[in-house]
């Protein structure tokens, strides 16, 4: 717990959300042969993705509601950003993946995704000398699917994005605007804070999406019901972070809103039964866009 | 099963290195058990903390109303971690620890429920906190909304108060007795719908949609959390902990016993170690043991089974007052040529065996056999007295001793000496013994300074190293005695006389040291050295010479050849040596002598009869030898002037010598009575004192006349 909690103050801790740290420790030897994998399209079976293909550079996702796999084939599931994923309590949009590592499973063998066998990943890349030496050097053996999982797990890691206003705001060192202020307070009076709330803002517990007003259920949805097929589950998700949430659009998990007002005044409807007014959007709009930190150093060049 | 030294070395150090072992691995283990034992503790204690920590903030999160819920996350996170971790420990890997592992097993599993159960509560949580924010926002809204003055509007406000009301306490104090009441207004809440269009109905409807989802909600929120604060976690860690503590405690008890194993592993490689020290301990006193009958067989004697003369020299120094009696049997040497060697072993055998019987049980004694046939008695004494009594005793039980031997009787007599000189013990009974010996009648002799022969045997050591070294240094030399004729036929004689010189000037007669010298065998190198001598002066004087030969300087073939050698040298003047025959020694083989007369006299040397009448003088012999000359002894010739007795004897020897043709010398003429006596006899020469003394060198030309007239005077 001290990785996350270490070094803020006291006075943080009482509000429902915290900053991300500046630094976090990670093997930079190992996140830069998980970089490598995680641009390298070799992961999937015809070689025309990688990681990155759904992970930008810019914001760790996406632009389109569902990813496009390999061989063009269209994923129903708005890809989740890849930015912060080290602070949520789960990985997936059901939290199926319980760490960052058995994350990396979950894409790759995803026959609609990269559709690789682990024999066939670990033979590939065992015929490249780089990563046949970087493995046996950081690893001692040659690359298997569990050091793979772990080197691009280290290298996500790395993957935070500190410095958004509202984290400068918690400590502190910026003050926000009235309307991103009202945004913030509004935030909290809805109700918004119950789900979102901690480092990420989210990420640390499933809710139902149509807690007041149903939403619509498919069953092709990547729900806990997935999972554990319990009645109650249906259209339950792990709740997503906030971080980044300018960018990351369209949003939900089928990506079905494709601006940050639609999806305010829609999980205003749902969850809340409430419809908001312009002001209202306005300033959680305001708020929402203070939560843009930096892009992880990392993911922005090659790494040092 | 001997084994060397070395091997027994190595040995007894893998014994110790394996004690030291064992002794460092029990150490080792009782450590280890001890330190995981306590890591162990720790940990479970760890758990515990955690788990009231996370029950702390599951209370929190109930309570507050903007609650950040990476803490229940980051704590289950811990205690999951922590619990794998526990599993994959070593110390509970072991079959002792299978019930710890179980109940360690039983609360993972449990801790999964939870953590289960925590999920779903935070959804609840979530879900019942967002209610908890919109009911009143919505009542806040209502204000707005609806008009109090009107009665319709009145009546929603006020249920809406109800509502806000039932509902906090039904949330505060998580009793599901309040939704009855709270599902009562929702049908009321139902029934004023219709009356309300517009926004107000939307605001209605959203509050029964929450109000719906609470009461759907809330009897899952307060089972679930009912359950979360009776989790049994608690329980089963205690559990957890006694399982680890009686496992541990039967683990210790097999250490312990594993220790007391070592322990005796370790003790019985110390045993190793003694038993080897033992053993070179034995073996040396089995060698000590040896060495003691070696030297035990060094001074015994092998056939008698008495101690020998080395113990008798080792051990005569132990007594404060020694007492010494030797024990000679007479004439052994008799028996063992007469009954032959076995009979004369069985004799000496015999004869030990009654020494050491015959003798009083009271005194400290021990018998050695110290010779051949000779025995010795060594006793603590204290007075002269008890040794003669002790001596005599011995001699008169052995006196008529006759041993009986098979069916013979032999007949042994004995000599007894003895002494008590402390400082020269068996010298001196040695002595005593000689003595004993040598006199017929007293076989038993104590010693005393009268018998003791030391002085004479020293002074027989002495002269005869005087010989060697004044034959060495060239310090024997004749002297030479003038011998005058009576009558005008006659010639001038010299008789050599033997005499050592020392550098001081003294001189040493032949009386004091030729019979040591003829026992020493050296009395022919003597009158070798005085022939060779006599030779030469007599190269340079014409006059006659004798020399003395004593009947043993020839009878060795050697010194007979160098005088026959130095005669066949000196052939000018060997014509005129007189070789004189000792008539008093006893003759033993008279052809030896013929045969070297006929051979002197073919170098014209003549032959005298020295001391003619003082043995058995033999005529016979005499006329046999083909003598020339004869010296009458001196003892009828020193008081002729005055005893008829002598007189008549020389005169008849004379009438003998008148008859045979032989010359005649009278010697020991002192005094002109005798002179002129022997002259009246008729002798042909004269010598003696009266005559001349004997002296390195010859009369002068000068004191020739002078003696010669004292014989005519």
């Amino acid at each position: 717990m001290g990785i996350i909690l270490g070094g803020e103050s006291c006075l943080l801790a009482t509000e429902p959300i915290l900053p991300i740290p500046r630094t976090i420790h990670y093997n930079r030897d190992k996140a830069r042969l998980g970089r490598r994998l995680f641009f390298d399209p070799r992961l999937s079976k015809d070689g025309s993705i990688a990681c990155v293909s759904c992970h930008h550079p810019k914001n760790g996702a996406d632009s389109i509601p569902g990813s496009v796999g390999i061989s063009g084939k269209k994923g129903t599931i708005n890809t989740p950003t890849v930015f912060n994923s080290v602070f949520n309590f789960r990985q997936m949009w059901n939290g199926h993946a319980r760490t960052l590592k058995e994350q990396v499973h979950m894409p790759v063998h995803n026959p609609k995704e990269m559709a690789m066998e682990h024999e066939h990943v670990t033979r590939r890349l065992r015929r490249i000398p780089y990563y046949r030496e970087a493995f046996r050097r950081l690893y001692g053996h040659p690359p298997d699917f569990d050091t793979l999982s772990d080197a691009i797990a280290e290298f996500e890691k790395s993957l935070i994005t500190p410095g958004c206003t509202f984290d400068r705001y918690l400590r502190h060192e910026v003050s926000l605007s009235p309307e991103e202020l009202r945004g913030y307070k509004l935030f909290k009076r809805l109700g918004c804070v119950t789900c979102h709330n901690g480092i990420n803002i989210g990420g640390n517990s499933y809710q139902k999406m149509g807690l007041i007003h149903p939403y619509p259920w498919n069953p092709n949805n990547p729900d806990r019901y997935a999972l554990t097929h319990r009645e109650e589950d249906k259209n339950v998700y792990k709740v997503p972070s906030l971080r980044n949430i300018a960018l990351t659009a369209p949003y939900f998990h089928d990506g079905s809103a494709p601006t940050l007002r639609t999806a305010i005044k829609r999980m205003a409807h749902y969850n809340l039964g409430s419809e908001l007014s312009e002001e209202e959007l306005d300033a959680l709009v305001a708020f929402l866009k203070t939560l843009t930190g930096e892009p992880p150093s990392t993911m922005k060049r090659r790494m040092p | 099963m001997r084994r060397h030294a070395g091997e027994r070395l190595v040995l007894a150090i893998a014994a110790a290195v394996l004690g030291v072992l064992l002794f460092l691995v029990g150490y080792t283990i009782l450590q280890n058990y001890f330190t995981a034992s306590a890591t162990m503790r720790t940990r479970f204690q760890n758990l515990l903390t955690d788990l009231y920590a996370l029950d702390k903030e599951l209370l929190r999160s109930n309570t507050v109303l903007y609650y950040n819920y990476d803490r229940i996350h980051q704590l289950s996170k811990a205690m999951e971690e922590e619990t794998r971790s526990l599993l994959d420990h070593s110390s509970l890997q072991t079959h002792e620890y299978r019930k710890t592992r179980e109940e360690l097993e039983r609360f993972h599993r449990n801790l999964q429920r939870f953590f289960d159960r925590i999920e779903t509560f935070l959804t609840l949580n979530a879900s019942l906190k967002n209610s908890t924010v919109y009911i009143p926002t919505l009542q806040l809204r209502a204000y707005r909304i609806f008009d109090p003055s009107r009665r319709q509007d009145r009546e929603v406000l006020l249920l809406l108060s109800r509502i806000n009301a039932t509902f906090f306490l039904a949330r505060n104090a998580l009793d599901t007795d309040f939704l009855d009441e709270l599902r009562h207004y929702g049908e009321e809440l139902e029934q004023l719908l219709p009356h309300h269009p517009g926004p107000k109905r939307q605001l209605l409807t959203t509050l029964r949609s929450h109000l719906q989802q609470f009461l759907r909600i809330f009897p899952r929120y307060t089972r679930i959390m009912r359950e979360l604060t009776h989790n049994g976690l608690v329980r089963n860690l205690h559990r957890l902990n006694d399982r680890f503590q009686r496992e541990a405690k039967r683990e210790l008890s097999t250490i312990k016993h594993i220790t007391i194993l070592f322990l005796l592993l370790y003790l019985s490689s110390l045993g190793v170690i003694i038993y080897f020290i033992f053993r070179t301990e034995r073996e040396n006193r089995a060698l000590r043991l040896l060495k003691r009958q070696l030297e035990e067989n060094l001074v015994t004697d092998l056939l008698t089974g008495l101690r020998n003369r080395r113990a008798f020299e080792l051990e005569k120094t132990a007594y404060e007052q020694p007492a010494l009696i030797l024990i000679n049997i007479n004439r052994f040497k008799h028996i063992n040529e007469f009954y032959g060697t076995s009979i004369g072993d069985r004799v000496l055998r015999e004869v030990a065996h009654r020494l050491e019987t015959l003798l009083p049980s009271d005194l400290h004694y021990r018998v050695y056999r110290i010779g051949g046939d000779e025995y010795a008695l060594l006793a603590d004494l204290h007075t002269a007295a008890d040794l003669k009594s002790l001596a005599c005793h011995f001699y008169h039980r052995l006196e008529t001793l006759e041993l009986p031997i098979d069916d013979l009787l032999i007949d042994l007599s004995f000599s007894i000496g003895a002494s008590q000189e402390k400082d020269r013990l068996f010298e001196t009974a040695d002595m005593a013994l000689k003595y004993a010996k040598s006199s017929s009648r007293h076989q038993c002799r104590i010693y005393n300074e009268l018998i003791d022969t030391r002085a004479e045997i020293a002074r027989n050591v002495r002269t005869v190293r005087q010989i060697h070294e004044a034959l060495g240094e060239d310090r024997l030399i004749p002297y030479y005695q003038p011998i005058l004729p009576l009558n005008e036929k006659g010639v001038i004689k010299y008789e050599a006389l033997a005499r050592i010189v020392f550098d001081d000037g003294s001189v040493l007669e032949p009386s004091t040291f030729i019979r040591i010298a003829n026992e020493a065998k050296l009395g022919g190198r003597i009158t070798l050295r005085i022939l060779r001598k006599t030779l030469k002066t007599a190269r340079l004087h014409p006059y006659h010479f004798s020399v003395n030969l004593a009947a043993t300087d020839i009878a060795n073939e050697e010194d007979r050849t160098r005088i026959l050698e130095l005669l066949r040298e000196n052939p000018e003047s060997s014509g005129r040596i007189t070789f004189e025959f000792l008539e008093s020694e006893e003759i033993q083989d008279y052809e030896i002598i013929e045969e070297f007369i006929n051979e002197v006299k073919r170098y014209g040397c003549r032959i005298a009869i020295d001391d003619f009448g003082s043995g058995y003088s033999n005529f016979e012999k005499i006329l046999k030898m083909d003598i020339d000359a004869l010296k009458i002894d001196g003892s009828l010739i020193k008081r002729i002037d005055h005893d008829r007795h002598s007189e008549l004897i020389v005169k008849t020897i004379l009438d003998f010598t008148r008859y045979a043709g032989i010359e005649t010398v009278a010697e020991y003429v002192h005094s002109r009575p005798v002179l002129e006596k022997v002259r009246s006899l008729g002798f042909d020469y004269v010598q003696g004192f009266f005559i001349g003394t004997p002296s390195p060198r010859l009369l002068t030309e000068r004191e020739e006349p002078s003696a010669n007239r004292r014989i005519e005077a």
